[in-house]
């Protein structure tokens, strides 16, 4: 029991995967909350500005720099043209000489920045395993739509191989003898894969074009 | 040049660390099983784990129905899918939407973000708002989990199993237990189905994503109406064997979107989903 107790004690102290949840006010009005997990030299921070608003990924590796998941692939925090939580989710990431800390027993509790107060309300270990930080940066857009009715899947990407394996997470090429069609799997996450770097803007316009999504916010 | 700070690993204090330092070097090895062991024995799968399983899921149901080979179609419900996930409790889990070619009427969810759906099921919708609802039900179903926690309800992965050594594929999976999961999701997909609980969730979130995707989700009615007068048809025996009645689903459905606005897109979903050859009449 003595064993246990103390492997759960190391487990708190030193396995470093944490996730906190923290509220976000700008002059005392809600504006949101986030979700902050971290690994062992990375960061993952998710902002809903409601609980039924989109979530915004930010993610911040061990160089330093800040990206933002946009459909397609991540973008760095320069390129990306989101709303103001642009300017406070990132302090909480990476320390920032523009934002006040304010720490208790545990660490950092509070931070103010450019108006906003983030608060953390909870904090405990986290399971989340390493490809919740995987970056991925987005591909040049070389290959924008036309048109929509162009096709997602219209001519072939010459730039993306047909073969190309997924980009998720997991095993990939993963085929086990339980009979399942592997085969058919794998065409599917291989059409995603080729489909990936046409999909942000075949979706934005899509959206845009049914007043649906992003389209209809924006 | 910018600290990084992990912000909630929240800094241990020297002290502390200190005192427990000679301990933990002592006992290292112990206490990291100890660790991993306590752990594994509650917690929950990994992103990996959940998209291995997810494939093991996915290859069953696509050896019991082949992909529809029309293309603009598995275009057209990946671009409604992934806006209706991107409003999801998981939006940036690897979503992969498909078409299934048979005219049996059903709709599959998957762990790690597979979601099907059947050309028969496509047959029974007349808006584009009725195919966000119904794809939302299946992406409420991925992202609570639902067939995740039966495998773990069932034991099919044991603490041991959990901790053992990737495998020659680089998977924690193995033939025998990647069997095992095949054969209970076939069971829960094809003949038992989730519980009437989970149908019910899946219900309700699949008509608040859509809605909080834009799209009018009362249209989902609609939806249900058509299963209701198909109720007994042999297109329908796998729907009505593992989901609840769609009378039933109606009346728990209908108060959530007594007050629903938003695009119903009626006229998009045509344009998408009527054959080539009508289109070129037109």
């Amino acid at each position: 029991m003595t064993g246990f107790l103390a492997a759960l004690l190391f487990a708190v102290l030193f396995n470093t995967p944490t996730e906190s949840k923290w509220t976000v006010t700008k002059g005392g009005t809600a504006a949101g909350s986030v979700t902050l997990l971290t690994g062992k030299n990375t960061v993952r921070a998710e902002y809903r500005a409601t609980p039924k608003s989109p979530v915004v990924v930010f993610l911040g590796g061990a160089d330093g720099k800040v990206w933002v998941r946009e459909s397609g692939g991540d973008v760095e925090l320069a390129s990306f043209k989101g709303g103001p939580e642009k300017s406070f989710v990132p302090p909480l990431l990476f320390t920032d000489a523009k934002a006040k800390y304010t720490k208790d027993a545990k660490g950092a509790a509070q931070v103010d920045v450019n108006g906003y107060v983030l608060k953390r309300s909870s904090l405990a270990t986290s399971n989340a395993d390493a490809s919740n930080f995987a970056i991925r940066p987005k591909k040049g857009a070389a290959s924008r739509l036309a048109r929509l009715s162009g096709d997602l899947l219209g001519p072939s990407n010459s730039k993306v191989s047909a073969t190309a394996g997924g980009r998720g997470v997991g095993t990939k090429g993963l085929k086990l003898a339980d009979g399942g069609d592997y085969e058919a799997v794998e065409a599917i996450e291989n059409r995603d894969s080729a489909w990936a770097e046409k999909m942000s803007d075949a979706l934005a316009e899509f959206q845009k074009d049914g007043k649906v999504g992003q389209g209809r916010e924006r | 040049m910018r600290n990084l700070i992990l912000t909630a690993a929240l800094l241990l204090t020297t002290s502390s660390q200190a005192q427990l330092g000679d301990l933990w070097n002592k006992h290292k090895d112990k206490i990291t099983k100890g660790a991993q062991v306590a752990q594994s024995a509650t917690r929950e799968f990994t992103e990996a784990e959940e998209a291995d399983i997810g494939r093991v899921v996915a290859a069953r149901i696509l050896q019991t129905y082949p992909l529809s080979k029309n293309d603009k179609l598995q275009q057209y419900v990946t671009l409604v899918g992934n806006t209706v996930a991107g409003y999801s409790a998981r939006p940036t889990l690897e979503w992969h939407f498909a078409v299934l070619e048979t005219d049996v009427v059903n709709a599959f969810s998957c762990p790690g973000g597979f979601i099907f759906i059947t050309t028969g099921a496509l047959d029974q919708i007349d808006s584009e708002a009725e195919l966000a609802a119904v794809l939302g039900h299946e992406i409420a179903h991925a992202t609570q989990k639902h067939i995740l926690k039966e495998v773990k309800r069932a034991n099919t992965i044991s603490a041991a199993q959990d901790l053992a050594a990737t495998t020659s594929s680089g998977s924690f999976l193995t033939d025998a237990l990647g069997e095992k999961i095949s054969n209970l999701a076939y069971e829960k997909l094809f003949t038992t189905g989730l519980s009437r609980r989970d149908e019910q969730e899946a219900d309700k979130i699949g008509v608040e994503l859509a809605n909080a995707a834009g799209y009018r989700a009362s249209e989902f009615l609609g939806f249900l109406d058509a299963l209701h007068e198909l109720e007994g048809e042999s297109e329908m025996k796998v729907l009505t064997a593992t989901h609840p009645g769609a009378a039933d689903r109606k009346t728990y459905v209908k108060p959530l979107v007594a007050s629903d606005s938003g695009e119903v897109l009626a006229e998009r979903w045509e344009a998408w989903t009527q054959p080539a050859e009508a289109s070129a009449r037109k």
